[in-house]
């Protein structure tokens, strides 16, 4: 009885009844908990530096402003090449181009995880460990939180091109993917300016 | 033969109508003993830099949520409203559906 009342539902809806992108749906919701994710550990950092006499404390060394700067561009150059690959998959035959597109934003994408990891080592270097002080702490918490988020997308982006290339990547599945990505490119721009300017 | 009331011992339902009065007073004696907790760095930091870093965290955490429920919300109404204004334009077809990318 109700298995023929679904049977007549189903072959009665017009074929354009409303239909929700489950996947990209699933992409925003968990955005909307890695935003708190990082809102959370913001507040925590805030509220830390406003009890701290000095900040950052003293013997401990300054964080590279200028070279975080310039490899902000290159993040946020690699969010606008996923996003003209996004456009160009939207138009007829235009996979190749996606996919070169994409590969340029992988490639972005790579390059400021790499300078990351770099700062990382002259930073330890220098003496800012998680155990030197708060400020150390804190630093890496965030920073390593967002560079695990980064490595994660970018294994995302990669999957994506794989499936691109073989020309089974669906649109829903593609657009979840730069969501994802978009969400570690958009969070950077105030991680950067709380920890490395403020 | 005299009938005094006092004498006689508490019925159940006097012992009901005292329990109040006696909660009361076991309550007021409790907190009227309590010692101030000072749990909340807000009550005892007296720095203005660190309560306002406080009530800066405590907006953004409290409003963060919602306004991502209210995206959310208003993502799924445009999503529906997509679907019911028919078929996508052949140019931006790739965008939506789970169709493979050509």
């Amino acid at each position: 009885m109700s298995s023929s009342a679904t049977t007549i539902v189903a072959a009665t809806r017009p074929p354009s009844a409303p239909r929700i992108r489950t996947a990209v749906a699933g992409m925003l919701i968990f955005v909307g908990t890695e935003i708190m994710f990082f809102a959370g550990l913001v507040s925590a950092f805030v509220i830390a530096r406003s009890h701290a006499r000095g900040w950052p404390p003293p013997g401990q060394p300054r964080l590279p402003v200028v070279a975080t700067a310039l490899n902000t561009l290159v993040l946020l150059a690699s969010g606008a090449a996923l996003a003209s690959a996004g456009r160009a998959a939207a138009t007829v035959f235009g996979r190749r181009r996606a996919l070169r597109r994409l590969t340029g934003a992988v490639l972005l994408g790579a390059i400021f995880v790499a300078v990351q990891g770099l700062e990382w080592t002259r930073l330890l270097a220098f003496g800012l460990t998680m155990r030197s002080s708060q400020y150390g702490s804190f630093f890496y918490l965030i920073v390593g939180a967002h560079a695990a988020h980064a490595l994660a997308a970018i294994s995302t982006l990669l999957w994506a091109r794989q499936r691109l290339a073989r020309g089974d990547l669906t649109a829903d599945a593609f657009t979840a993917t730069r969501v994802f990505w978009y969400f570690v490119v958009g969070v950077w721009p105030v991680l950067y300016t709380v920890v490395y300017l403020a | 033969m005299s009938t005094d009331d006092h004498s006689r011992p508490a019925s159940r339902d006097d012992r009901r109508r005292r329990r109040p009065a006696l909660l009361a007073t076991i309550a007021l004696t409790v907190l009227g003993r309590a010692a101030p907790a000072l749990a909340c760095p807000v009550c005892f930091a007296a720095d203005e830099r660190a309560r306002a870093s406080y009530l800066d965290t405590a907006v953004l955490l409290s409003i963060l949520p919602l306004a991502l429920f209210a995206g959310l919300a208003l993502w799924l109404w445009r999503e529906l409203d997509r679907g019911r204004s028919g078929p996508a334009e052949p140019e931006v077809a790739g965008l939506s559906g789970d169709r493979t990318i050509r």
